[in-house]
C-alpha cells in the first residue's frame, strides 16, 4: 500500500519556514533576503494547503474535516480558512506580507515580525497543524459547516486577519521609537480592516442566521470590537501628540494595547475558555499553548515599550476645547473596551471561583451604550470646538434640531424607550452638527475622511435607534396561495420549487411581494453534513427591509414563515460602509506613507 | 397535548431556526405570556442566546414546556422559579443581584466614576 506522501511536503515547508523565521530573528547579515525567502515559504505553504483543498486531497486530515468532492469551487478555497488550523496559517501568512511591506527598508522591524511569525509557527506545528497527514485517507470528507459557505463568509476572514495582523506594525513602531507618518498609516490601515472584516461579519450574521440580528455580543464579535474601539482611540491620539497635547505614551500604550487584545483575542475565544455560538472551531487542549504564545510574543515588546521613556505633557487648563475633547473621547473609548472586556471575560474570572453567570446581550446593551452616547456627543460638538474654547451660539442649533426630532420621535410615533430617544436624539445631533459643518465650510478637504467616519457613526446611530425602536416580526404557516398581509404589504406564497445543486437539496419558496417583486427564501438540506440550513430573502425597499426565512413543512402542506419589518435599517448599514469608505480614503491620502 | 409530542418528535429529527410557528399557542394572550417569559430566559446550552432566539433541541423543548405550564395554569412567576430551581439563577436574563452579579453591573460605573473624579481633582489642584 502506498503511504500518503502530500502532507508531509506542507510539514517540511512549515519546518523549513522556523528555520529561517529564526535565522531572521539571530542573523544580522541578509536579513531582507532571508525574510524574502521566509515570505515565500509561507506562501508556499498555503497554496499547498488550497492545492489540496481544491484538489480534495484526502491525505490531509485538515481537508476530510472540513472539504468534500461535491463542494463548490469557491468554499473549497474559502475552506482553507474556513477551519482553525487553516486560518491561522492565513494569519501568519498575513502578517509576514504586511510586516515585509511595512519593513521593507528596516532590518531590526523585519526582526520584531518574524520573531512574532515563528512564535505562531511553532503554535502551528505543536498544536494545530494543518498538515497532519492520515493514515488511510477515505474516499470522501465531511463538508464545511453550511453556515459558513456563503460569499461574504469567504471574504470576511481575509479582512478580518489583515486587520488584525498589521495592529502588529505599528506596535513595532512604537517600540522603535517611531511615531511619525508610517505608525498613523498603519494605524489606519489596521483599523479600515478591522471595520471592514467586522461590518462584513455582521451582515453575514444579519442574513445567514435567520432571524434578522446583526450584532450578538457573542465573545467572538466582542474580541474583534475591543481591538477596534482601541484602533480608533489609537488614530485619534496622533494629532494631539503631533500639537504636544499628549504624551506619546498614550499611542504607544494604545497600540500595545490593540494588538494584545488582537491576539488575546484570535487566541482565547477559540481556545474554548469562553462559551460562543461561533464555537466551529473550538479545542479547549490548546488553552494552555495559546496562553504561553501571546506571552512569548507581547513580553519582549512590552519591555522594549517599557523602557522607552518619555517625558510627560504640559497639561492645559481644564476647558471645553478641542484637545480636552479628544482626550475624553480617547478615555471614553478605551473605557468602551474595557467595559466590553471585562463583561466578556466575568464568566471566566467567576468559573475560577466555582460560579456560574452568563453575561449576555442585556448587560452590553445596558452598560455600553450609556458609555457610548457621550462619545457621540463630543462627535457631535467637535465641529464647533476651537483649539481654545466652544462656539456656544452655533453649536447650539444641531441641539435644537436634535431635540425637536426627539420630541417628534416621541409624541408623535409613540416612542417611550428612554435608550431609543437618547440614541436617536445623539444620532441626530451629530448627523445635523456634521451637515452644519460642512455648510458652514468648517473644514478643508484633508479631512474628508474625517467627515465620513463621523457621519457614518450618525448615520449608523439613528438607524439602529429607529431599526430597534420600530422593527417587528411575524410568523406565519401558509400554503401554496395563501396571501398574507404584513406591515401593508400583500405576500402571496406562490409555489414551493424543489433545488438540486453540488452539495444540498433545497426548497425555494416563491412569495410575490405586492404583485412586483417574487422573494425567494430557501431551505437547504446539505446531504453532505445531514444538516438543514436555511438561506433568507430580503427585499430592500427605501430604507425598510422585509425579511423572510423559511421555517418548517408541516403535515397538511402548509410552510412556516417567519416574516421580519426592519425600518430604517439600510440607514444603518450606508452608515457603515461611510466608516469603512473612510479608511479608505485616508489611506489614499497617505499613499507613499506606508 | 398528544400534537404536542409529536410535534416535539418531528422536530427533534430536524435542525432548524429559533422560535417556529407550530409551537406557537393558538390563544394569543396565553403565546404572549409565553414569549415574555421565553424572554427572560437563556439558552442553557449556547451560552448568552436568548431562548426564544436559539435553535437547538433543548431551547424548544424548554419552551415548549412553558407553553405546556401555561396551559396547566401555573401563574408567571411559577414558571420562572420552575426553571431557575432547574438550572439555577444562571438561566435567568436578568439575576437578581448578588455580589457577583453586583460586581459585573456596577464595577465599571464606579471605576468610571473614580477616573473622572480624579481627572476633576487632579486638574483642580494644577489649578491652584
Amino acid at each position: 500500500m502506498q503511504l500518503p506522501w502530500t502532507p508531509y511536503i506542507g510539514q517540511g515547508l512549515l519546518y523549513l519556514a522556523v528555520i529561517i523565521a529564526s535565522l531572521v530573528c539571530l542573523v544580522p547579515r541578509y536579513r531582507g533576503g532571508l525574510y524574502a525567502f521566509l515570505w515565500l515559504t509561507i506562501v508556499a505553504a498555503f497554496g499547498w494547503l488550497m492545492v489540496a483543498h481544491i484538489t480534495s486531497d484526502f491525505s490531509f486530515l485538515n481537508v476530510v474535516m472540513h472539504s468534500h468532492t461535491q463542494k463548490p469551487l469557491l468554499y473549497k478555497i474559502s475552506g482553507v480558512w474556513g477551519n482553525y488550523e487553516g486560518s491561522m496559517l492565513l494569519w501568519v501568512l498575513l502578517l509576514v506580507t504586511v510586516g515585509g511591506i511595512a519593513f521593507r527598508s528596516h532590518a531590526q522591524g523585519l526582526s520584531l515580525v518574524a520573531y512574532s511569525a515563528l512564535a505562531v509557527l511553532l503554535f502551528l506545528i505543536v498544536a494545530c497543524n494543518p498538515f497532519t497527514a492520515v493514515l488511510i485517507p477515505p474516499l470522501e470528507g465531511r463538508d464545511l459547516n453550511p453556515l459558513l459557505q456563503d460569499p461574504l463568509l469567504a471574504i470576511h476572514p481575509p479582512f478580518l486577519y489583515l486587520g488584525i495582523v498589521s495592529s502588529l506594525i505599528p506596535l513595532i513602531f512604537s517600540s522603535l521609537r517611531q511615531w511619525g507618518r508610517s505608525w498613523a498609516y498603519w494605524t489606519i490601515f489596521s483599523w479600515t480592516f478591522l471595520t471592514i472584516g467586522i461590518v462584513l461579519g455582521s451582515f453575514w450574521a444579519y442574513y445567514e442566521l435567520g432571524w434578522g440580528g446583526w450584532w450578538f455580543w457573542d465573545p467572538v464579535e466582542n474580541a474583534a470590537l475591543i481591538p477596534w474601539l482601541l484602533q480608533t482611540a489609537a488614530i485619534h491620539s496622533f494629532t494631539l501628540v503631533r500639537q504636544g497635547r499628549l504624551s506619546l505614551s498614550v499611542p504607544k500604550w494604545l497600540s500595545f494595547a490593540t494588538f494584545a487584545t488582537c491576539l488575546l483575542g484570535t487566541f482565547i475565544i477559540r481556545s474554548g475558555l469562553v462559551t460562543s455560538v461561533h464555537s466551529f472551531a473550538v479545542d479547549p487542549e490548546r488553552g494552555i499553548f495559546l496562553l504561553l504564545v501571546c506571552l512569548v510574543i507581547l513580553l519582549p515588546l512590552a519591555i522594549r515599550l517599557w523602557k522607552i521613556k518619555i517625558d510627560r505633557e504640559r497639561n492645559a487648563q481644564l476647558s471645553l476645547n478641542l484637545a480636552m475633547a479628544l482626550k475624553l473621547g480617547i478615555f471614553f473609548l478605551c473605557f468602551t473596551a474595557f467595559t466590553v472586556a471585562f463583561g466578556t471575560l466575568y464568566p471566566l474570572i467567576l468559573q475560577a471561583f466555582n460560579s456560574q453567570l452568563t453575561v449576555g446581550a442585556p448587560y452590553f446593551n445596558a452598560t455600553v451604550i450609556p458609555i457610548m452616547i457621550p462619545l457621540v456627543v463630543l462627535m457631535a460638538l467637535q465641529p464647533w470646538l476651537t483649539s481654545t474654547h466652544l462656539k456656544t451660539q452655533q453649536a447650539l442649533s444641531p441641539l435644537l434640531i436634535a431635540a425637536a426630532a426627539v420630541v417628534l420621535l416621541w409624541f408623535q410615533f409613540h416612542m417611550n424607550r428612554p435608550l431609543i430617544l437618547g440614541g436617536y436624539g445623539v444620532g441626530v445631533w451629530l448627523l445635523s452638527s456634521m451637515i452644519l459643518g460642512v455648510w458652514k465650510r468648517r473644514w478643508t478637504r484633508l479631512q474628508i475622511p474625517m467627515i465620513l467616519a463621523h457621519s457614518g457613526i450618525g448615520l449608523a446611530v439613528v438607524g439602529m435607534a429607529l431599526t430597534l425602536g420600530f422593527e417587528d416580526e411575524k410568523l406565519v404557516a401558509l400554503k401554496t396561495h395563501d396571501t398574507v398581509r404584513f406591515h401593508n404589504q400583500n405576500l402571496i406564497l406562490t409555489d414551493i420549487i424543489g433545488k438540486k445543486a453540488e452539495n444540498y437539496m433545497g426548497q425555494t419558496a416563491h412569495l410575490r411581494l405586492n404583485n412586483q417583486t417574487t422573494l425567494k427564501p430557501q431551505k437547504r438540506f446539505y446531504w453532505t453534513q445531514g444538516i438543514i440550513h436555511q438561506e433568507t430573502a430580503i427585499y430592500s425597499q427605501g430604507f425598510d427591509h422585509y425579511y423572510i426565512s423559511m421555517g418548517d413543512h408541516y403535515q397538511d402542506g402548509s410552510w412556516g414563515f417567519r416574516l421580519a419589518y426592519k425600518p430604517w435599517i439600510n440607514l444603518m448599514w450606508l452608515g457603515f460602509c461611510c466608516l469603512g469608505l473612510a479608511g479608505l480614503w485616508s489611506l489614499g491620502q497617505r499613499r507613499g506613507q506606508a | 397535548m398528544k400534537q404536542f409530542f409529536l410535534g416535539i418528535c418531528w422536530l427533534l429529527a430536524t435542525e432548524i431556526q429559533a422560535l417556529e410557528v407550530h409551537e406557537q399557542l393558538t390563544n394569543p394572550a396565553q403565546e404572549y405570556r409565553a414569549k415574555k417569559i421565553g424572554d427572560q430566559l437563556l439558552c442553557p446550552t449556547c451560552g448568552g442566546q436568548a431562548l426564544n432566539e436559539s435553535p437547538v433541541e433543548e431551547a424548544i423543548l424548554l419552551r415548549t414546556i412553558i407553553r405546556e405550564q401555561i396551559i396547566g395554569g401555573y401563574s408567571d412567576q411559577h414558571i420562572i422559579d420552575w426553571f431557575v430551581e432547574r438550572y439555577g439563577e444562571r438561566i435567568l436574563v436578568n439575576p437578581p443581584l448578588s455580589i457577583t452579579t453586583g460586581m459585573l453591573w456596577f464595577l465599571p460605573w464606579f471605576l468610571l466614576l473614580l477616573c473622572l473624579g480624579r481627572l476633576l481633582y487632579k486638574s483642580n489642584k494644577k489649578a491652584l
